[in-house]
């Protein structure tokens, strides 16, 4: 055979390969719409032309317990304020998830915005939890099943993703102020107290610009607020494989929080839990 | 022992709830009232148990001391998350290993500290954000420049 011919033969083979190939990828897969799979090309489009929140992940940047004046309580609260008697320490110990709105303002790992048809995702890497904004123009129940981080439905306003959220378990933790900083100290002290049963956040997210995240936040807890409360939180993009998201369990109570007494305990063996002392992981039998 | 006095100047002295610490955001988890954030020792032992985990890893050295005792400390480092964007590797650390660790210790005297660098055998220093006060920036861009070689005053 010589090389002509071997030429042809490898043409014609390279060619019968590519044609099997391109049939492949247009043949229809079994259940497949292709009227919806064009009206989902349209919507990811659509996706293509918004905002860009989706690049990178996004670093909190201001301060945990920012909570500027003014601030209108009712009676009840401003009772409680004026009485609040900070503990000792965290009530965020004990791998105890914040939930809404605090699990935002946490910070120290990123956020992360996912696009999709019908949905924003954010996925919050402290706590490694997922917050779904459905923009398909549903509506929350009346009473939405209570969960963290609430139900959440989403519009665009222009260049902003107001997301409203509502039904919260009573767990979730609430901050409602920020006394003086104690003697010593350089930052404030918060105040947190439980909820009302109509807490809603309805947040503004929009690009202050390309590299810096704001979040007007406006809390209606009638219980709490005599007016709903607004402030304002940015973040700053970072991008490449340094500030991918990343897996946050939390599953070790060493430092283990006493709720009877308030104090916190360093170390504390019988608490101690996680599966990466090799043999000594105690989360699985 | 005395306070240190070589602190590196990215060293900035906590005493309050790592939460009121960060000029930026704080994973929060709990106060460092528990060590004394002023004083930086330098404990050099070997390494009996390495814990990678959430919300803090922890490091567990025996450690000879001068009288010829051995004492076993435990340090508290941060979540793996942010020591990973700080150059951290699980790998980096096994049993065994002899390392020396510049803590800040407790103020209770007990044997143990929150990490500020753990020092290497192979001479790679590894920077903890654990209670300083740091920015969200801060943890994306990893840590500052760090010391070659241990300085806080060693511990015998």
């Amino acid at each position: 055979m010589n090389t002509r011919i071997t030429g042809k033969v490898a043409g014609l083979l390279a060619a019968a390969i590519g044609w099997t190939a391109m049939a492949a990828v247009s043949a229809p897969l079994k259940g497949e719409v292709p009227e919806r799979n064009a009206a989902l090309a349209q919507e990811w489009g659509r996706i293509g032309r918004l905002p860009n929140f989706w690049e990178g992940t996004w670093q909190a940047v201001t301060g945990l317990y920012h909570f500027p004046a003014p601030v209108h309580y009712t009676a009840e609260a401003a009772e409680y304020v004026k009485n609040y008697r900070p503990t000792d320490d965290t009530v965020m110990a004990n791998c105890a998830m914040p939930g809404m709105p605090f699990v935002m303002n946490q910070g120290a790992m990123p956020i992360k915005f996912l696009p999709a048809p019908g949905m924003v995702a954010l996925y919050i890497e402290t706590y490694a939890v997922t917050r779904f904004f459905h923009t398909d123009r549903r509506k929350i129940d009346d009473i939405p099943n209570p969960t963290f981080l609430g139900t959440s439905v989403a519009h665009w306003e222009g260049d902003a993703l107001v997301v409203d959220s509502r039904g919260f378990v009573q767990d979730t933790l609430l901050q409602i102020g920020a006394l003086p900083p104690l003697p010593g100290a350089q930052f404030s002290t918060p105040i947190f107290k439980a909820h009302g049963p109509n807490l809603r956040f309805v947040e503004r997210m929009h690009l202050k610009d390309y590299n810096t995240l704001e979040i007007s936040t406006t809390i209606y807890d009638d219980t709490i607020f005599a007016t709903p409360y607004t402030s304002t939180r940015e973040w700053h993009r970072y991008t490449g494989r340094n500030s991918e998201p990343q897996e946050w369990v939390c599953s070790d109570n060493r430092d283990y929080y006493d709720a009877e007494t308030g104090k916190l305990h360093y170390d504390v063996q019988d608490k101690a839990v996680t599966t990466s002392e090799g043999a000594g992981g105690k989360l699985r039998p | 022992m005395k306070a240190p006095t070589r602190l590196s100047p990215w060293v900035v002295p906590c005493v309050l709830a790592l939460a009121t610490l960060w000029s930026g955001p704080t994973p929060a988890h709990h106060s460092f009232a528990h060590f004394d954030m002023n004083r930086t020792i330098a404990v050099t032992g070997t390494v009996s148990k390495w814990v990678w985990a959430n919300p803090h890893s922890w490091v567990y050295l025996e450690v000879m001391r001068a009288d010829g005792t051995t004492q076993s400390w435990a340090f508290e480092c941060s979540s793996p998350n942010m020591m990973i964007r700080w150059g951290w590797r699980y790998a980096d650390i096994k049993i065994g290993d002899k390392l020396t660790i510049d803590t800040h210790p407790a103020r209770d005297g007990s044997p143990q500290g929150s990490v500020f660098a753990v020092y290497l055998a192979d001479g790679r220093v590894l920077a903890d954000p654990m209670g300083r006060r740091v920015s969200g920036d801060d943890l994306a861009k990893g840590p500052p420049p760090v010391p070659s070689k241990p300085t806080g005053e060693p511990y015998r």
